[in-house]
């Protein structure tokens, strides 16, 4: 059956219009403040719990289409209702808790603003009815809870909200990436049973469930991701370390279930789809994760001293159960499964109640002395004594006693374990994680007994006797109510399992036989009674020899702490990485640019130089020309004077000829006068031959002439073209304002250039188009 | 009314470039007036852009040709989802940043300059977005860069001066680049225009890749893409916090508005597909988110922290622009408006701070957040949205944007993207803390009641809608940004018609 109702919006609404009126109120009156807190938180409660209705038939939904493009969703199963109630109660009590214990302190308007909007964010969570909702309530979260862990605002504050914030951002960043994996692939978001779409899709589980554990891991404290917790709670005000460890850490773990229990499986777990034996090997993993986390925890919270700090590395521890059930659900799958899903589920409920005690009472005493760590702060028992009773009915609730309410889960998760092993096949090693199960039990009945010791056992220091030891009732009726609370489990661990753990199983592919055998259990037997005994056993033993061994003071050296021999090198490498290797990139690519101009200007002043060489190549040509053409004046006057001596020698040999004519005129006429001397007679023949003579004298004399005529027009010849070639030379020379280069500068060539360009262009263009 | 419908492109480009002359002669005798006029001039431009709001929604294109240069080349306006998208954003926050101005620049020198180039850059930035060719564009890009110069370099100092010179020698390179590209495509294509049935270009050839990459360096370089954003840091910081606003938020945008038309106009989606030149874009936009997001957690001047930012958001853009598929590019024009706001959000809240305070560097902003509540819970959502943190539009964008990297089948860009988110954690995220909870430098103690000094209202106001706006255009559930860029998206993929 699905219900339509507005009671999921309205869980989530309340509160945060709430937080609004509460941060206004603390303006008129710090009383009116809390009560209207409590109120609120009151409010929420009475409708979260009235979704019981709903989800005992079916799931209760409601869809605001399209909210952010994607539609927010929200979808009330009985998982989400438990979670939902388990938060709400856990509010309710804290801001009761909180109105005393944040009296004295500063910016209390802020803290209640920010306490009530966590609180809605974190319903919100466990209220969402798919993926996208889910991680809009999860980041806002983290942003809101970090107020809270900041509250005191000393440096340590800060540093602890630093790692716990941006621990928070990366893990919701992985938690998107997986979305959106999921979301390609297989178009859907919802929190189905979906493992054959995925598959089908060809997505690899291998690759998504590992980002989906570490986002909901941070969250819930899994190692080695837990750094942040330690921090954040020692540094915390109480009220929030309860709702932190009762709430927000379950916050993770219902993230966790929704996708390793829900996502991941089969919608039909009788045909095991191709590639499904992988999420078996996934779940043996977390399974090792969750050993690892309870093993680790329960040993580093041996060596601390602040109270908070052993409290908040025994929340690492006990996630680190219910991280392994959640694992053998996996590991299991649809047959057995159902042993692991109980086992987680009963475990949160209870782990929530009895750390949330824990935590107020450590807050109480830390009202009193304004201290917690147990070096100083011993021998409350006397003083304090209902607190020290209400310390002792936790710790007989989280060591597992019969009788506590710790007991009936940590029977189940021993069983989920022993099954592990027993129906796992071929994982043999699944033996020695039962043995570490075992340990890790036993480790945390002794740093518990180190912390009882500490705090209530002992000398008290003078400094605290005179202390005003007044508890506060309403202090002592919430830690009266989750005491009687852990009795009233203990003692009837069959009512929790059978009403509110197996119900919770709805909706999940397990099979219906695996709750059924666990809803006949009885935890009175021999067969659930031997493991406590085993533990205690064990942790005397231990307990002695570490007493013994002062192990207890025991100071571990840094490097063997993972935040400082992982997370810091790591973290630091990254951002060294991403500063050092980006600034530099940067400024290597400034410097380019920056290169690249001088080389330009370089280039510039070059051309600059070239120019002027150039320059200086014309005006040297120009000099050689000029040196050529006074060369070939020279030249020219050389030829003019060949020439003019030429026809002096022409002259002379005009004059040769005619002295020669002379001569021979003479020889003639001497000739006429020895032939008149000769011959008398032939007067006539003679003068006829002197006729002849003469005539050929005269001839003689015309040829002359003529001659002497071709000799001067030759020398006119020659003197003119002597002045042609004169003035050639003269005018190509020429003079230096005509042909100055110098005025065609580079800049003119280079618009040449380009105007030609231009044209080229032009043409190109009315040429072809 | 239909000569009217087509006319108003061309008013709302002419109109900021008249009043720009009004304010020039008013401004010498009454500074009032000039306030009064600028703030005025930008409303009226914001309202006609909506005015195109009906008939752009129905599908129109209005498209109008003032004259022709040559044949084949006219200045020409047209309108389409797309440019209505982004000048109804630049609009907008003009107008916002013109009413910040006033209380802002009040202290400052050389108003009487600041006013009249505020509103021609609004012209210019409006003439980019409806230009109806690429030369049109190309004339009004150049206008728009050259003119902004004289924003980055208000303040006159030595600093300021420089990265203007930077600005100037970039721009000049980018534009050069730009007319080659549009050289080539009128050579490839006989045209220039945008309202082409088909694309330009339709033959892959050396040239025509010769033009994609003129066009990627032209206007890459407006983007602030790697490796041509280094005058982004230097000029966005040094610039009055109104125009870095301006700068950050709307300016970088034109590049990215420039490779969207060339890339669906000039060369289609097919070809695009075909010769894969886009993954050129990709690596350059993955190399440009990183280089960005990871330079910002080293700077410790707040503007400058921002600047560089921005230069890792506008590589989401372009990664948006680079997948080629319906919904990246939904993501890209939608964050588009997001880093229009975020930004905005961020640059004038750090002007507030610095007004107030005269506090520019991060180390001393310890305990800001309690003498200026209301700015620095505005800058707080805007750095929220900015880390991607849902229901802000930041994140929104980044997951339209991813889910359409899914779609492309590169989960690497996803991770890109996440990882740059993360580094945005790393540098908003001490702002916020060391403003809200640090200790205050100085002699302040820390428990004492810290007076509260905030900007003037008039400052107040644009901040408080820029924030309020991060808010509701993640969470509403139909918003105009997302629905405008869907229907661009779409249109866009159609072929632009």
């Amino acid at each position: 059956m699905i219900f339509t109702s507005f009671l999921p919006v309205a869980a989530i609404l309340v509160p945060w219009l709430g937080a609004l009126a509460v941060f206004l109120a603390g303006y008129l009156s710090e009383k009116l403040r809390n009560l209207l807190a409590v109120l609120v938180a009151l409010a929420t409660c009475g409708i979260v719990l009235s979704l019981y209705p709903y989800v005992q038939a079916g799931t209760a939904v409601y869809r605001f289409a399209d909210l952010m493009s994607f539609g927010l969703y929200f979808r009330v199963d009985f998982l989400s209702f438990v979670f939902a109630a388990l938060f709400s109660l856990s509010w309710l009590f804290a801001t009761i808790y909180a109105t005393v214990y944040m009296k004295k302190e500063h910016a209390q308007n802020r803290f209640y603003l920010f306490l009530l909007l966590t609180f809605a964010h974190c319903l919100g969570v466990v209220l969402a009815g798919d993926l996208f909702s889910l991680f809009l309530f999860f980041e806002l979260m983290t942003f809101s809870s970090y107020v809270l862990v900041i509250h005191r605002q000393t440096p340590g504050a800060i540093r602890a909200g630093n790692i716990a914030i941006y621990m928070g951002v990366a893990g919701g960043l992985a938690l998107l990436m997986g979305i959106f994996i999921i979301f390609a692939g297989v178009g859907s978001l919802d929190l189905v049973p979906m493992l054959e779409r995925i598959l089908a899709a060809g997505i690899n589980p291998l690759l998504v469930i590992p980002l989906f554990m570490v986002g909901f891991g941070i969250k819930m404290g899994m190692a080695p991701l837990h750094i942040w917790m330690p921090r954040a709670y020692e540094e915390g005000p109480s009220p929030i370390n309860a709702i932190s460890s009762a709430a927000m850490l379950k916050a993770g773990a219902y993230g966790m279930i929704r996708i390793m229990g829900m996502v991941f499986t089969p919608a039909n777990p009788s045909v095991m789809p191709a590639g499904a034996e992988v999420i078996k090997h996934i779940g043996l993993a977390v399974i090792w994760f969750g050993i690892f986390t309870m093993v680790m925890g329960a040993a580093l919270a041996i060596l601390q001293h602040n109270a908070k700090r052993i409290l908040a590395y025994s929340s690492v521890s006990q996630m680190g159960y219910i991280l392994m059930c959640i694992g053998v659900a996996a590991f299991l799958g649809f047959e057995k499964g159902a042993i692991g899903f109980s086992g987680a589920m009963y475990h949160i409920i209870n782990h929530s109640v009895f750390k949330a005690a824990l935590f107020m009472v450590v807050g109480a005493v830390y009202l009193i002395t304004l201290d917690v760590d147990i070096s100083r702060v011993r021998g409350m028992m006397k003083k304090l004594p209902f607190l020290a009773i209400v310390f002792l009915i936790s710790y007989v609730a989280i060591a597992g006693v019969p009788g506590g309410s710790g007991y009936a889960s940590k029977a189940i998760m021993h069983r989920a374990i022993v099954y592990a092993y027993k129906y796992g096949g071929e994982f043999t090693s699944l033996w020695v994680a039962e043995k570490f199960y075992v340990l890790a039990s036993a480790m945390t009945v002794v740093y518990f007994a180190k912390l009882f010791a500490g705090m209530f056992l002992g000398k008290m220091r003078k400094e605290h006797v005179s202390l005003n030891f007044r508890v506060s009732p309403l202090i002592k009726a919430i830690l009266f109510l989750y005491s009687a609370t852990i009795l009233a489990v203990g003692f009837f661990p069959n009512f929790v399992l059978n009403r509110i753990v197996i119900p919770a199983g709805a909706g999940f592919s397990f099979d219906a036989y695996g709750f059924k055998a666990l809803k006949e259990i009885n935890f009175f037997l021999w067969y659930d009674l031997q493991e406590p005994l085993l533990v205690f056993a064990l942790a005397a033993v231990m307990y002695l020899v570490l007493d013994h061994k002062r192990i207890f003071d025991w100071k571990a050296p840094e490097w063997l702490s993972i935040e400082y021999s992982f997370f810091l090198p790591t973290a630091r490498f990254f951002f060294r990485t991403c500063c050092n290797f980006g600034t530099a990139f940067d400024t290597a690519i400034n410097r380019t640019y920056l290169q690249s101009g001088k080389i330009a200007t370089e280039m510039c002043k070059y051309i600059t130089v070239f120019d002027s060489s150039v320059n200086k190549v014309y005006e040297s040509s120009g000099g050689a020309a000029r040196r050529l053409a006074e060369q070939a004046e020279k030249f020219d006057g050389v030829i003019n004077e060949a020439y003019e001596k030429s026809g002096g020698v022409a002259r002379k040999i005009a004059d040769g000829a005619e002295q020669f004519d002379g001569v021979i005129n003479e020889a003639y006429e001497k000739s006429g006068g020895v032939a008149r001397m000769i011959a008398d007679g032939a007067e006539q023949f003679d003068g006829v031959i002197n006729e002849a003579y003469e005539k050929s004298g005269q001839m003689a004399r015309q040829l002359a002439d003529k001659t002497a005529e071709l000799d001067s027009s030759l020398g006119e010849v020659y003197e003119q073209s002597g002045e042609h070639s004169r003035s050639l030379w003269e005018r190509m020379r020429g003079s230096q304002s005509d042909w100055n280069i110098k005025n065609l500068n580079f800049d003119s060539l280079l618009i040449a250039l380009t105007l030609g360009l231009f044209l080229i262009i032009l043409l190109y263009y009315t040429r072809f188009n | 009314m239909q000569f009217l419908g087509s006319f108003l492109p061309v008013w709302i480009v002419m109109f900021p470039m008249v009043m720009t002359v009004v304010i020039y002669y008013v401004e010498q005798r009454s500074e009032k007036m000039r306030n009064a006029l600028a703030v005025a001039t930008s409303v009226v431009t914001f309202l006609s852009v909506l005015a195109l709001y009906p008939g752009v929604m129905a599908g129109k294109i209005i498209e109008f040709e003032l004259f022709q240069i040559l044949p084949n080349l006219a200045v020409s306006f047209r309108v389409d989802i797309l440019s209505f998208s982004l000048a109804l954003l630049s609009s907008f926050i003009w107008m916002l940043v013109a009413i910040y101005s006033i209380d802002y620049m009040c202290k400052e020198h050389g108003c009487n300059r600041y006013y009249p180039v505020l509103i021609i850059t609004l012209a210019s930035c409006m003439g980019i977005f409806m230009a109806g060719d690429l030369f049109t564009l190309f004339v009004f890009f150049e206008m728009m860069s050259l003119i902004s110069y004289v924003l980055v370099v208000h303040e006159e100092t030595i600093e300021a001066l420089r990265a203007g010179y930077k600005y100037l020698i970039m721009t000049i390179i980018g534009g050069l680049a730009l007319f080659f590209g549009i050289i080539i495509t009128f050579e490839l294509g006989g045209s220039v225009s945008l309202s082409n049935p088909v694309p330009l270009i339709s033959e892959p050839s050396t040239l025509a890749f010769f033009a994609f990459i003129s066009f990627l360096i032209g206007f890459g370089m407006k983007a602030g893409m790697f490796p041509l954003h280094v005058w982004l840091p230097d000029a966005h910081p040094v610039a009055p916090s109104p125009a870095s606003a301006l700068l950050s938020g709307i300016m970088l945008k034109t590049g990215a508005y420039g490779l969207l038309r060339v890339i669906f106009h000039v060369y289609g989606i097919e070809f695009m597909q075909e010769t894969g030149w886009t993954v050129i874009l990709a690596v350059v936009a993955v190399i440009t988110i990183l280089l960005g997001s990871a330079v910002a957690i080293t700077q410790d001047n707040l503007k400058r922290r921002l600047a560089y930012s921005s230069v890792g958001q506008m590589g989401y853009i372009l990664l948006g622009i680079s997948i080629l598929n319906e919904r990246a590019l939904m993501g890209n024009i939608f964050h588009i408006f997001s880093h229009a706001f975020m930004k905005s959000t961020l640059f004038l809240a750090a002007g507030a701070i610095i007004l107030k305070t005269g506090k520019k560097n991060i180390k001393d902003l310890g305990g800001i957040g309690r003498q200026m509540p209301f700015t620095m819970f505005a800058f707080t959502l805007a750095a929220l949205s900015m880390i991607g943190i849902p229901p802000f539009n930041g994140f929104l964008s980044k997951w339209t944007l991813s889910l359409g990297a899914m779609d492309a089948g590169v989960p690497f860009y996803v991770l890109i993207l996440l990882i740059s988110s993360l580094l945005n954690g790393l540098y908003y995220l001490p702002i916020i803390i060391a403003a809200f909870f640090g200790e205050e430098q100085g002699e302040g103690h820390k428990h004492e009641f810290v007076k509260i000094n905030e900007a003037p209202y008039k400052m107040l106001i644009p901040i408080a809608i820029l924030a309020v706006s991060c808010l509701l255009f993640g969470l509403l559930p139909s918003n105009l940004p997302f629905d405008l860029s869907r229907v661009a998206a779409e249109y866009l993929l159609r072929g632009g018609f």
